[in-house]
């Protein structure tokens, strides 16, 4: 569920630099880092990455408090855990980036202010009055400079996450597109009619990407790295397909499928029937 | 309605088609305190949206994120709602830029923070 949270909040932080202050102010760099923190799962991580670096983009300010919230860290923390994931791999080191360039913005804007008030004070006659404006000349150069560091920061960032948008892997998309459809059904319930209609489980089930199977893993496999349906994301993954002989939903889910006579969304196969397997 | 969406895009476009957004903006708006009425509500946006039958400024021009925004902050015990509401405001913010700062101006930001850290896990359901 978090993974659509972080969506959001990386579509709208990307609306504005407004939009971004708005969600600094927000506290969404704590909550990112600590979904980041929290699951380990690549996909999620890849999105944390991503409106991290959307919210950074916004402003030296924002930037500021993404680094305060262990964002920087909590993105290369992701990269060295997910080597391979090129989102990840981009939007830790973007973020690296734009906290060096937001910092040397910074160091110039404050030479700049300290050169000003050098010239302020600077001495009486033609050789006083040559530094000091050589001086203000100095510093109206630092000071634009440091207006174009500030400048290039959205710039920078909106092209390093567009970027990362398309380096994103096929597979990744559909199976987030997939989980999107399973996870968007609403909550199945016991008290009224629509809350039954709103609960009945999709019949478009996830791709194996999508139960976070690891890339070494035999792909034919739908038992993967985890035990839950793949369907509802709820019971146990207990019945097997027959005769493709895929494994991924729960005693509730395979019944729903047999009922609307579904093919096997693993490999579009007919189901017979399923079985309910018994690990011993 | 949702059953009807659920059949495929030729039905949800049909149901867009018959005004159904804006029947299902103003149930939101009529029953905030519903939760069954905001997660189908929210739940038949988020698909309408996704068969392509509706885009998303239409919904915006529903006036449909001022109550999809009210349901995540009301309705922050129920995560299936919020994960709908989640698919309707991120379908929406990722538009266009005008849009993710109308979802800005509505709220999203509080509400989606405060919601993340009410629901740390991953998973729909405990």
């Amino acid at each position: 569920m978090q993974r659509f949270g972080l969506d959001v909040l990386r579509h709208v932080a990307g609306g504005s630099a407004a939009c971004a202050e708005a969600c600094a102010e927000a506290g969404a760099a704590t909550a990112i880092v600590a979904a980041i923190r929290a699951h380990p799962d690549e996909g999620l991580q890849a999105k944390g990455c991503a409106a991290l670096l959307a919210v950074a983009a916004g402003s030296a300010a924002c930037n500021q408090v993404v680094t305060a919230a262990g964002g920087e860290a909590a993105a290369a923390e992701s990269a060295a855990a997910n080597p391979t994931h090129a989102v990840i791999q981009r939007c830790a080191a973007d973020l690296v980036a734009l906290r060096a360039r937001a910092s040397l913005a910074a160091d110039v804007a404050m030479e700049a202010l300290l050169l000003e008030e050098a010239a302020e004070k600077g001495g009486s006659g033609s050789g006083g009055r040559q530094s000091k404006a050589s001086r203000k000349r100095e510093s109206q150069r630092l000071r634009k400079a440091a207006a174009a560091h500030e400048r290039e920061l959205p710039a920078l960032v909106e092209a390093a996450v567009d970027g990362a948008q398309m380096e994103a892997p096929a597979e990744e998309v559909r199976a987030a597109a997939a989980e999107l459809r399973v996870l968007g059904d609403p909550e199945p319930t016991e008290h009224t009619e629509t809350a039954q209609v709103a609960e009945m489980p999709t019949v478009t089930a996830p791709t194996a990407a999508a139960l976070g199977l690891p890339s070494m893993m035999d792909d034919t496999s739908t038992l993967g790295g985890g035990t839950t349906c793949s369907i509802c994301f709820m019971g146990t993954k207990s019945h097997v397909a027959v005769p493709c002989g895929h494994q991924f939903a729960c005693g509730d889910c395979a019944g729903v499928l047999m009922k609307k006579g579904e093919l096997c969304p693993m490999c579009r196969g007919v189901i017979s029937v399923f079985i309910q397997v018994h690990v011993c | 309605m949702i059953r009807m969406v659920q059949r495929g895009s030729k039905c949800a476009a049909a149901v867009a088609d018959a005004g159904g957004t804006s029947v299902l903006v103003a149930a939101m708006q009529a029953h905030a305190q519903n939760v069954d009425v905001q997660n189908v509500g929210a739940a038949t946006l988020s698909r309408i949206m996704e068969s392509g039958a509706v885009s998303a400024q239409e919904v915006v021009n529903e006036g449909g994120i001022a109550p999809t925004v009210a349901a995540l902050r009301v309705h922050q015990s129920n995560v299936i709602l919020l994960t709908a509401a989640y698919c309707v405001l991120g379908n929406i913010a990722e538009a266009s830029a005008a849009n993710a700062r109308a979802v800005m101006h509505a709220g999203a930001a509080l509400a989606v923070v405060a919601a993340l850290r009410a629901h740390p896990s991953e998973q729909p359901r405990p």
